[in-house]
C-alpha cells in the first residue's frame, strides 16, 4: 500500500485528514525520510499537538497554520 | 509526485488507535478492546507488563469491559500496536477527537460476566459481531460511537440503558433496548427503551448489523452534537425504527416489556459447580496487582478472568473460594465496593477535583457514579447516586442526582460527603 505526497511549489504535502492518533505522526516520520521540506494536512487536534512537538524536538523547523478545522503544519529540516 | 511505503503499518489502520489525554502529564491513552470482557490470565499478565513498560505501570477497567493504559508515547505506538495484534486485540478508534461526525466505530462489546459459567453462553455472539466490526471500511466512519451490550443473567448488569443497543436474552430470544445515551449530546440524556420485539437466536447477528446499517445510513452526519444513535430514535420513535429493520431482516415478533434489575455479580456457583468471584477495585490497578490478579487466577481458577461493567475483575472456576480470598486479601485492600465506578477525568483535564477522588471518599454509599464532566461516561443518571462535575465561576463544583433525578447543585466536593451521611436533599415523590 503506497500513499503519495504531491509536490506543490518547492514544498510536498501530505494529506492525512480524517486519520487517527498515531498515523498522522508515522507518515509524518515516513515521508520525511524522503523529503527535507513537507505540508502535513490534518483534521485531527491530537495530531496538531503532537506532530509540531515531536519534530522539533528532532530539531526541524516547524510551522502551524490553522484554517478552520484543519491545520497546515510546515516542516523543514 | 513521491511515494511512501505503508505496508508495514497498514494492518492497523483501522483496527488500532491511541486516544487523546490530556490531564495528569499523559497524551495519550491506549483503550484495549476485551470482546465481553473475556481475558485469559496470561494475556491478563502481557497486559501488565504493557502498563509496566509503556503505562508507568498503571491500567484501568473501564465500565465497557475494555483495559485502558495511559501516558502511552505516540512515538511507541506501531511497538504496542504489535503486541496487541499478537494477542489478537484491537483497540478503539477514538475518533472523537475530531470536531465533526463521522468519526465513528462501534466500540466494545460488553456482556454480562457470567455469561457461559452461570448464565446462558453470549460469548459466541460477540465474538462474532466484534470480528465483523473490527477494522470493517463498511462501519469505520459512522456518524459517531456505538455502543452494544448482551445480558443473559436475568439482570441488568451491563447498564442497559445506557447504551445505543442493548439485547437481554430471554429464554425465547434476544429483546432489544435501543438509543441509549448519557452524554449531552442532542437530545441530552436518553435512556434506551425496549423496541417490544423478540429477536430469535438465529438472527441476532444479521439484526445488529441491520442496526448499525441503519445508524450509519440514516443518522445526522452533519453535525456531531445530533450523530448518535438516540437522536434518531427519538426523532423516528421506536415503532418506525422496527419498520426499517424489519424491511432489512423480515417481520419481527412483537414480545413484553422487560424492566430488569441493576446489578454487579459478586460470587456465586456456576454451572460445572464451581465458584465465580469477583474482586472490587473501584477501576484501578498497577501492574504488579495485575499480575498477581493473573497468576492466582490460574492457582485457583481456571485461569480465565472476567473484566466487569463495573470496573472489577472476576475469577471463574474457582475451588477453594476461602483460599483465594485469604491470598487477595494480603495484596488487596478488599472493601465491598462492587458498584461504585468514576471515570478517569483526570486524564481527561476536565476536572480540577476528579472524579475518581471524589469516588474514593463516597464508594460506601454503594450504587454510586461520578462523572467528570457533562459527558456523563459514569452513567450517573442510572445510578443511586450519581454525581457530574462542572466548573461554576471558575470553581470545580458538583450536582448531585438520585436515583437519576438531580436533587442539588453546584456542591462542591469537600461538602458531598456531608450532604450524603446527613441525608439532606429532597427526593421528588
Amino acid at each position: 500500500m503506497k500513499l503519495k505526497l504531491k509536490k506543490v511549489g518547492e514544498k510536498y504535502e501530505l494529506d492525512v485528514k480524517d486519520m487517527v492518533c498515531p498515523f498522522p505522526l508515522t507518515l509524518t516520520k515516513l515521508a520525511l525520510e524522503k523529503v527535507d521540506n513537507l505540508e502535513v494536512i490534518t483534521n485531527n487536534p491530537p495530531s496538531a499537538r503532537d506532530i509540531p512537538r515531536v519534530l522539533r524536538k528532532y530539531g526541524y523547523e516547524v510551522d502551524v497554520k490553522r484554517e478552520g478545522e484543519v491545520w497546515r503544519i510546515g516542516v523543514r529540516r | 509526485m513521491i511515494e511512501i511505503d505503508v505496508d508495514k503499518i497498514s494492518k492497523f489502520i483501522g483496527k488500532y488507535s491511541l486516544g487523546k489525554d490530556n490531564g495528569n502529564e499523559s497524551l495519550h491513552f491506549l483503550r484495549i478492546k476485551i470482546p465481553g470482557g473475556v481475558i485469559s490470565a496470561d494475556k491478563f499478565y502481557e497486559i501488565a507488563e504493557m502498563a509496566e513498560y509503556y503505562g508507568r505501570g498503571y491500567a484501568e477497567i473501564t465500565n465497557r469491559q475494555d483495559i485502558q493504559l495511559h501516558w502511552i508515547d505516540a512515538e511507541t505506538a506501531l511497538e504496542v500496536f504489535e503486541r496487541l495484534y499478537k494477542m489478537g486485540y484491537t483497540t478503539d478508534l477514538c475518533g472523537q477527537a475530531f470536531s465533526k461526525a463521522c468519526h465513528g466505530d462501534v466500540r466494545n462489546i460488553v456482556s454480562c460476566p457470567i455469561s457461559g459459567k452461570a448464565s446462558k453462553d453470549l460469548t459466541e455472539y460477540v465474538f462474532e459481531l466484534n470480528d465483523y466490526f473490527s477494522g470493517n471500511p463498511e462501519f469505520l466512519r459512522l456518524p459517531h460511537k456505538f455502543k452494544i451490550a448482551f445480558t443473559s443473567c436475568g439482570y441488568d448488569c451491563v447498564r442497559i440503558k445506557a447504551n445505543d443497543l442493548s439485547l437481554i436474552w430471554t429464554d425465547d430470544g434476544f429483546v432489544p433496548f435501543v438509543g441509549g445515551g448519557m452524554g449531552i449530546s442532542h437530545p441530552g440524556i436518553r435512556f434506551a427503551e425496549s423496541l417490544n420485539v423478540l429477536i430469535p437466536e438465529e438472527i441476532v447477528f444479521d439484526f445488529v448489523k441491520a442496526v448499525v446499517e441503519i445508524y450509519r445510513d440514516y443518522s445526522n452526519k452533519e453535525s456531531k452534537m445530533k450523530a448518535r444513535f438516540k437522536n434518531l430514535v427519538h426523532s423516528w420513535g421506536v415503532e418506525k425504527l422496527r419498520e426499517k429493520i424489519e424491511e432489512k431482516i423480515g417481520k419481527l415478533r412483537d414480545y413484553r416489556k422487560l424492566d430488569l434489575q441493576m446489578i454487579e455479580h459478586r460470587k456465586g456457583i456456576q454451572w460445572n459447580d464451581l465458584q465465580y468471584y469477583t474482586l472490587p477495585l473501584l477501576g484501578t490497578l498497577n501492574a504488579e496487582k495485575m499480575k498477581i490478579i493473573a497468576e492466582l487466577s490460574k492457582e485457583f481458577g481456571s485461569g480465565e478472568l472476567r473484566l466487569t461493567p463495573w470496573q472489577n475483575v472476576m475469577f471463574t472456576d474457582v475451588e477453594d473460594l476461602d483460599g483465594l480470598k485469604d491470598i487477595l486479601s494480603e495484596h488487596f485492600s478488599i472493601k465491598e465496593y462492587y458498584t461504585a465506578i468514576a471515570c478517569p477525568s483526570n486524564f481527561c483535564g476536565r476536572t480540577t477535583v476528579h472524579a475518581r477522588d471524589v469516588l474514593e471518599n463516597i464508594a460506601e454509599f454503594g450504587n454510586v457514579a461520578v462523572s467528570g464532566c457533562a459527558n456523563g461516561c459514569s452513567c450517573h443518571r442510572l445510578a443511586d447516586i450519581g454525581l457530574v462535575g462542572k466548573f461554576k465561576k471558575g470553581i470545580q463544583v458538583y450536582d448531585l442526582y438520585i436515583r437519576g433525578e438531580l436533587v442539588m447543585n453546584d456542591l462542591k466536593p469537600e461538602e458531598i460527603l456531608k450532604v450524603l451521611k446527613e441525608g439532606c436533599y429532597e427526593i421528588k415523590a
